[in-house]
């Protein structure tokens, strides 16, 4: 698997509904989210750690999710996130966008474009 | 050894120097990085090595942070408050917003600074565009650097005289002579013309004669017709696209008739373009020169060397040095005028440029435009006063304001701010303010200009086009303005002692000298200076309007007629005039006693030496020095009677008598250059025929040969539209084929001084607004006094010190400074005025009541600005002034 660099412009458009995402398969911490978003992703999104915190904070701040501190049982502090309705509606909206765009390009970078079929 | 958790402390500690970390974010990153540590120490990491590696996949602190802080801010900041940018220095966001925290709380002084900066400026931008059209007449021209004047100079002999024209062959001459020259252009004005188109008929006292190469040398567009020959024919015209407007309308006028003085017919070749520049020459028509001839009666042709009444100006070719040529027209004189000219006259080449501001040549100003150097100097100062003032103003407040900022000064020196950190902080304050106030100015002039320009009927209107010097000099000076009123106050400020200040101790309560006190005594020297100045100038224009001039100037109507009908029937005219029942009695003379007159050399066998001495002449006729009420000292006036006084009767004035020296001048010869000749039959007392910034002058009178346009009438008081209904209907029935056209001579006469009373005017003006600047401060400035000694206030009215006497102790101080400043302000004015009355032959007498007068308002008006700060303070209830803290 080789690696691609996502643009500036398109990770900072595409991050709100990968987390969107990743929640909505169970509350998680920043860590966790991650650990997802590599593993997910294959190494294709690629940004320093830190930098999802504030996403994550906008995103809350948004109303898309909400957070709560969890004392884990080893004894260590952990903030989880979870979605909210609001998000659920965002994230459907999201897909339904990049769906949309997925699709356009799929069909006109595919292999046997359909004008060529007929 | 590699301590884990001191390692994580010491990294949360450098986090929490950053402000865009919340608490609760440091502890969610503090999570993050423990696990990352545990998942890198699974892989075989040590303690170190995953914390580095940690560390490094949480990227850096500083744009992590600025991500945090986006996500709090509502505004899209590109960067936070905090992260400078790189070109602003350190401190200048918190400057600014201290800055303008400051202004807004105290907002008293911050709209006498601005109101008083922003009104000093717009009034410098005024006069400063005023000062630049004056400096500026006829710059317009191509090659304007290469016209000149020729004026004429004579020298060796009593009364010499420096004309403003040449004779009309000069100029042909010196084209010819001279190779530099390459072009010539005479002017001759004519006092006025009746010019008619069909049934439209009007007097004109603006037309002109000139050469065909006037169109070629100066830069006065056509907006119709052919520049190159519309001069070139006998009886063609052009004129300003106004004059066309109001003969022709609509119409087109090129190849349409126009008649002057209901004789000759005139063909117009060409329409100007609206003139928009400032010119010295100021005309409505221009007949080609070729039409002109002299007057009848008048001895002398277009080719007479004497005849000096003609403006001539030429153009040099490019390289001429004006001084090497000017050196050769002696020769030029000897060959052309003789001997004796070329020894005792000297022809001058005057740049165009500096025509307009010499108003001191005879002739100068009779048909052309000119300006005055000595108020273009006074209004320039008046500027500079305005500025001062305002400066001060602003210098004294800040210092006062001081107190107030004195806490601030403490607590950024004791957080270690540098004094020159601070200097730069206050003097970028007032550059703010300054700069401010200058943009202010300059979006405010325009109006302003447009309001003054209508209120004085003077033209200075601030045009857009100006903006382009005034926006970088007014910057400039904003710039300017700020930093020298602002270096005092923020040179005071930041030498606070912080322990000092912050204990409430401002200054050394022993120094007794205050630059604030300098600053009051100079800023109401001016205000006194400009009171006394303007209350004097007021009464030299009234004294000089109220003067005897030597005649009876009310009720005194002058009717004039064109061309030589007047004096044709002059009997007649005369005697149906004076059948009105309004009318007393009517003269006819030749000019309006304005100064206009003639000079010719006057010649007597009977006097010492016969070399002729210039002497005005003036045509007058029988009647006229009864209707004028011109008193004899000797001898008599015209009259009828005497057949021979039409030919021979002379008159002199008394100055003219003077000069001949003769203890009985009846009978004694006269001869008027080649005009006429006689015997002297009367000699008047000095009456003034001229303006009187001149001392009357030798006068020669005598019913000339020549026509004379002017009835003098004396009517009765009584009503004004009846008498003028009246005389008309008398005037229509006696000359039914020449418009009525009458005057007040009072009124024309005060035309003279126009200039100096728009200069009256605009002292006045700015008087009243040098007084509101200043008095501004000084309200300022008496507010902070109070605001200083509130306590004292309340301690005193309790221990029973009465309203009146707190009042009188506030304002003690500055009464006290006002009244030095009068005794700076009058020797000052005294010097002043008396230079400015050398512009006057006849001088009031300056009372020293006026100086009085003047301080006694300065004193006034500051007190009555402070009484009311002063008044409100002394009547608090000092349980208020004692318990505030």
């Amino acid at each position: 698997m080789y690696l691609i660099m996502l643009s500036k412009e398109l990770m900072a458009a595409s991050t709100r509904p990968l987390l969107l995402t990743i929640l909505k398969r169970g509350e998680s911490y920043g860590y966790q989210i991650i650990q997802d978003v590599k593993h997910l992703s294959g190494g294709t999104l690629e940004w320093s750690d830190g930098m999802l915190y504030p996403v994550l904070h906008k995103l809350q701040k948004d109303g898309c999710i909400q957070s709560k501190w969890v004392v884990s049982e080893e004894g260590r502090k952990r903030k989880y996130y979870s979605i909210t309705e609001t998000g659920l509606g965002e994230l459907q909206a999201a897909k339904a966008q990049w769906l949309s765009i997925h699709e356009v390009f799929a069909k006109i970078w595919g292999p046997t474009p359909q004008w060529a079929m007929e | 050894m590699f301590d884990l958790e001191k390692t994580i402390k010491e990294w949360k500690r450098k986090l929490r120097k950053n402000p865009a970390y919340e608490d609760g974010d440091i502890e969610e990153l503090e999570s993050h990085l423990l696990d990352e540590i545990e998942h890198l120490k699974e892989d075989g990491l040590s303690n170190e090595e995953a914390f580095l590696k940690a560390i490094e996949e949480m990227g850096e602190l500083e744009s992590v942070g600025s991500e945090f802080y986006k996500t709090r801010t509502k505004k899209n900041r590109p960067t936070p408050l905090w992260q400078h940018k790189k070109w602003i220095p350190i401190l200048l966001p918190n400057y600014i917003k201290i800055g303008l925290r400051n202004l807004n709380h105290d907002r008293g002084n911050t709209f006498i600074n601005i109101f008083g900066l922003t009104t000093a400026l717009i009034c410098c931008i005024v006069i400063f565009t005023y000062v630049k059209q004056e400096l500026t007449f006829d710059r317009f021209h191509e090659n304007s650097d290469q016209i000149y004047r020729l004026t004429f100079q004579e020298i060796n002999r009593p009364g010499a005289r420096h004309f403003a024209t040449t004779s009309p062959p000069m100029g042909p001459a010196l084209l010819e002579t001279y190779p530099e020259i390459e072009e010539v252009v005479r002017f001759r004005f004519v006092d006025s013309n009746i010019l008619q188109h069909q049934d439209q008929q009007f007097y004109e006292y603006g037309v002109a004669y000139a050469d065909p190469s006037f169109l070629k040398m100066f830069n006065f567009p056509l907006e119709k017709g052919n520049a190159i020959t519309a001069l070139n024919d006998i009886n063609s015209v052009i004129l300003t696209s106004e004059m066309a407007e109001k003969y022709f309308g609509e119409e087109n006028p090129i190849g349409k008739s126009l008649t002057l003085d209901n004789i000759t017919t005139l063909t117009v070749t060409g329409v100007l373009a609206p003139i928009k520049q400032n010119t010295h020459l100021h005309f409505d028509f221009i007949i080609s020169f070729q039409s002109f001839s002299p007057p009848p009666g008048y001895p002398v042709t277009v080719e007479s060397w004497g005849w000096v009444s003609f403006y001539t100006y030429v153009r040099l070719r490019e390289g001429t040095n004006p001084d090497e040529l000017q050196a050769k027209f002696k020769d030029f004189l000897v060959i052309n005028m003789g001997e004796d000219v070329g020894e005792n006259r000297i022809l001058h080449l005057q740049p165009l440029s500096e025509v307009y501001l010499n108003s001191d040549l005879r002739n100068a100003s009779t048909h052309l435009l000119t300006g005055n150097r000595g108020y273009i100097w006074a209004m320039s100062a008046v500027a500079a006063f305005l500025l001062l003032i305002a400066c001060f103003n602003f210098m004294n407040l800040s210092t006062a304001q001081s107190i107030r900022r004195g806490k601030e000064v403490g607590v950024r020196k004791t957080l270690g701010a540098q004094r020159s950190g601070l200097i730069r902080q206050f003097l970028g304050e007032s550059i703010l303010i300054a700069l401010l106030s200058a943009l202010l100015a300059i979006i405010f002039s325009i109006p302003f200009s447009k309001f003054v320009s209508s209120l004085l009927g003077m033209e200075f209107i601030v045009r857009l086009e100006d903006f382009k010097f005034i926006i970088p000099i007014f910057f400039v000076i904003g710039l300017g303005l700020g930093m020298i009123s602002g270096l005092y106050p923020a040179l005071v400020m930041s030498a606070f002692k912080p322990v000092k200040v912050l204990k409430g101790h401002f200054f050394n309560k022993k120094t007794r000298f205050d630059i604030r006190t300098v600053l009051v005594v100079a800023q109401f020297t001016i205000a006194i200076l400009l009171i006394a100045g303007s209350f004097i100038i007021r009464q030299q224009i009234q004294f000089i309007q109220e003067r005897n001039l030597g005649f009876e100037q009310d009720q005194l109507i002058v009717l004039h007629m064109d061309g030589q009908e007047l004096t044709r029937r002059y009997d007649l005219i005369r005697q149906q005039i004076e059948s009105n029942p309004h009318v007393i009695s009517a003269g006819m003379g030749g000019g309006l006693l304005d100064g206009d007159n003639g000079s010719v050399p006057i010649f007597s066998r009977d006097a010492e030496d016969n070399e002729g001495y210039p002497m005005n002449i003036y045509g007058a006729h029988f009647g006229f020095f009864e209707t004028m009420g011109i008193e004899f000292i000797q001898g008599r006036g015209f009259d009828e009677s005497y057949s021979t006084d039409s030919v021979s009767g002379i008159v002199l004035n008394e100055a003219a008598a003077k000069i001949f020296g003769w203890e009985n001048p009846l009978g004694k010869h006269i001869q008027v250059d080649q005009i006429t000749e006689g015997q002297v039959i009367g000699v008047t007392k000095n009456f003034n025929f001229a303006s009187l910034h001149r001392e009357i002058q030798p006068l020669v009178m005598f019913i000339p040969p020549t026509n004379m346009e002017n009835l003098f009438v004396r009517v009765r008081a009584g009503t004004f539209s009846d008498m003028l209904t009246s005389l008309e209907q008398t005037w229509e029935e006696a000359v039914p084929d020449f418009p009525f056209h009458f005057r007040f001579l009072d009124e024309h006469l005060d035309e003279m001084y126009q200039a100096d009373q728009r200069f009256f005017k605009l002292v006045t003006a700015f008087t009243v607004l040098t007084i509101l600047i200043a008095c501004l401060g000084l309200y300022g400035l008496i507010s902070h006094f109070i605001l200083q000694r509130t306590k004292e206030i309340g301690i005193r009215k309790v221990l029973g010190a009465t309203a009146l006497q707190i009042a009188f102790l506030l304002s003690k101080k500055f009464i006290l400074l006002v009244a030095i400043a009068n005794f700076i302000a009058w020797p000052i004015t005294w010097h002043l005025m008396k230079s400015w009355m050398q512009n006057f032959a006849y001088q009031t007498d300056t009372n020293f009541l006026i100086y009085l007068l003047s301080g006694l308002i300065a004193l006034t008006v500051a007190w009555l600005t402070m009484s009311y700060k002063s008044i409100k303070a002394a009547l608090i209830n000092p349980i208020y002034s004692l318990r505030n803290e």
